[in-house]
């Protein structure tokens, strides 16, 4: 009965895996455009982005998950067919943007005089960021990173509310479909999360102490 | 005409006029020192002879070519004035090093970006030797050679400053720019940087500009003296003629004031 729970969960848990990955893979390099429109020179562009930040980081992302999940079908255009891509849409999107907000204050904490030095040394505008700021940008942001990254991971759970078989909607199936006690299926379930985030913490403290060789 | 004409600069922050038409002309070869009290322009004048600031009118002249005017200089591309800001380099007050990379990769990291332009767009080498060792040469120079794998943060600040300097001359500029190269050093360390910018004028005869409030060391090295006031060149002229017999009552006030002091 044990291993029965444990497989179920463990499989539940590998869903909840793939929304982070996933989630992860496409947020990174969004969040970054994100970042450069919300500083944009251009108006139009900057007040566009900040808005949508605005909104996205203003309501609940269970909100967000229901409106990219039934909100085509509403407006007469065709259905989500699966749940699973609404969910990967809707939290791509939410964390970009929280994402956008770490790039931003991360970038504008680099000095001027990082990118005047590489101007008055010839160098173009994409080679003073990739080659000066960027780095020093990944080294200031690790902190806030890690702590978003870890609410991802928690954060996956909500998958749930669309009947999606992450490792609490695979907690509360055990329960009802074998009359099993919930709570304790869900400490089990808890179990996963914590040691997963204990990896991930152990994870963030490496590349720090990797990126320790300099001070910012 | 002079190796180079700077001629009725001038430059607006918003409604605040910094410079108010400021012209010179220096040979090459020659060092210029900028001295006067702060908030007058110097700096802004350093900045706008490297593109740091946009002038709003005049011209930079540099070996009879016209490198900077005000006219023109709002609607330059980005690489234009990437190609213009090469004539000169720029020394930092504070340093501005990249702290991510080994004093040998900060000299070396423009270099080798330029070469592999150069070599994509058909060029030829800017340098014989390759980025690396035209870096560690730089750093003999300034007599760095033992810390070449060192990161800034391990350096002190006149090792750092030597290193901005092994940086601005990699890619061979053709007139040097100091913005008060030791204000930020501990009074100890401003020795061994004063005796690199001495020894770069005595062994490569570079022409070289220094924002300085360093008096007897402007008096030294300078071959020209300029004392800015207001926006405004007040006084031009040798040392001699600058420290021992200025014409100008504001130099006068200013040199008493600093030599009182110091005593």
């Amino acid at each position: 009965m044990l291993v029965f729970v444990f497989t179920k969960l463990f499989q539940g848990f590998l869903t909840t895996l793939e929304i982070f990955g996933l989630t992860l893979v496409f947020a990174l390099p969004l969040g970054l455009l994100v970042a450069f429109g919300s500083m944009s020179k251009f108006k139009p562009l900057k007040f566009l982005m900040r808005g949508i930040v605005w909104v996205i980081r203003g309501t609940p992302l269970m909100l967000q998950i229901l409106v990219v999940c039934y909100g085509p079908g509403l407006l007469g255009l065709p259905a989500m067919r699966s749940p699973m891509l609404a969910v990967v849409i809707a939290f791509v999107i939410n964390y970009a943007c929280y994402f956008s907000e770490i790039y931003r204050g991360g970038i504008e904490s680099v000095s001027k005089g990082q990118y005047e030095a590489g101007q008055v040394l010839g160098m173009s505008k994409t080679q003073i960021f990739f080659k000066v700021v960027l780095m020093q940008v990944v080294r200031r942001i690790l902190a806030p990173m890690s702590n978003e990254v870890i609410t991802l991971v928690k954060d996956t759970s909500l998958a749930n509310t669309i009947m999606i078989t992450e490792i609490i909607k695979a907690s509360k199936d055990l329960a009802s479909g074998y009359g099993l006690e919930l709570l304790p299926i869900l400490l089990g379930a808890g179990l996963f999360y914590l040691l997963f985030v204990g990896a991930l913490t152990l994870l963030f403290g490496w590349i720090e102490k990797k990126l320790s060789y300099y001070k910012v | 005409m002079a190796f180079l004409e700077v001629k009725d600069i001038k430059k607006n922050f918003g409604k605040t006029e910094v410079l108010k038409g400021v012209s010179f002309s220096l040979e090459n070869g020659e060092v210029l020192s900028i001295i006067g009290p702060s908030g007058n322009g110097k700096t802004t004048l350093l900045r706008c002879l490297n593109y740091l600031e946009f002038i709003d009118n005049g011209q930079v002249i540099l070996n009879n070519n016209v490198i900077q005017d005000g006219e023109t200089i709002k609607k330059l591309k980005e690489k234009d004035i990437r190609k213009q800001r090469l004539h000169f380099g720029m020394v930092f007050q504070n340093f501005n090093l990249f702290p991510q990379y080994t004093a040998l990769k900060n000299v070396q990291l423009a270099l080798s970006l330029m070469e592999k332009e150069r070599a994509k767009n058909g060029q030829e080498p800017l340098h014989d030797n390759s980025p690396e060792e035209v870096a560690k040469d730089l750093l003999k120079r300034v007599g760095l050679e033992d810390k070449m794998n060192n990161y800034p943060c391990e350096l002190s600040g006149g090792q750092c400053q030597r290193v901005a300097i092994a940086r601005a001359l990699a890619l061979s500029p053709e007139i040097l720019c100091f913005d008060e190269p030791t204000s930020a050093l501990d009074p100890e360390l401003t020795g061994e940087v004063l005796k690199v910018i001495k020894e770069l004028k005595e062994t490569t005869g570079m022409t070289m500009i220094i924002v300085t409030h360093e008096m007897e060391f402007a008096k030294n090295i300078s071959d020209k003296v300029m004392f800015m006031a207001d926006g405004k060149v007040e006084e031009f002229g040798t040392p001699e003629q600058v420290f021992s017999n200025p014409k100008s009552e504001l130099t006068k006030q200013f040199l008493h004031s600093f030599l009182e002091g110091v005593e």
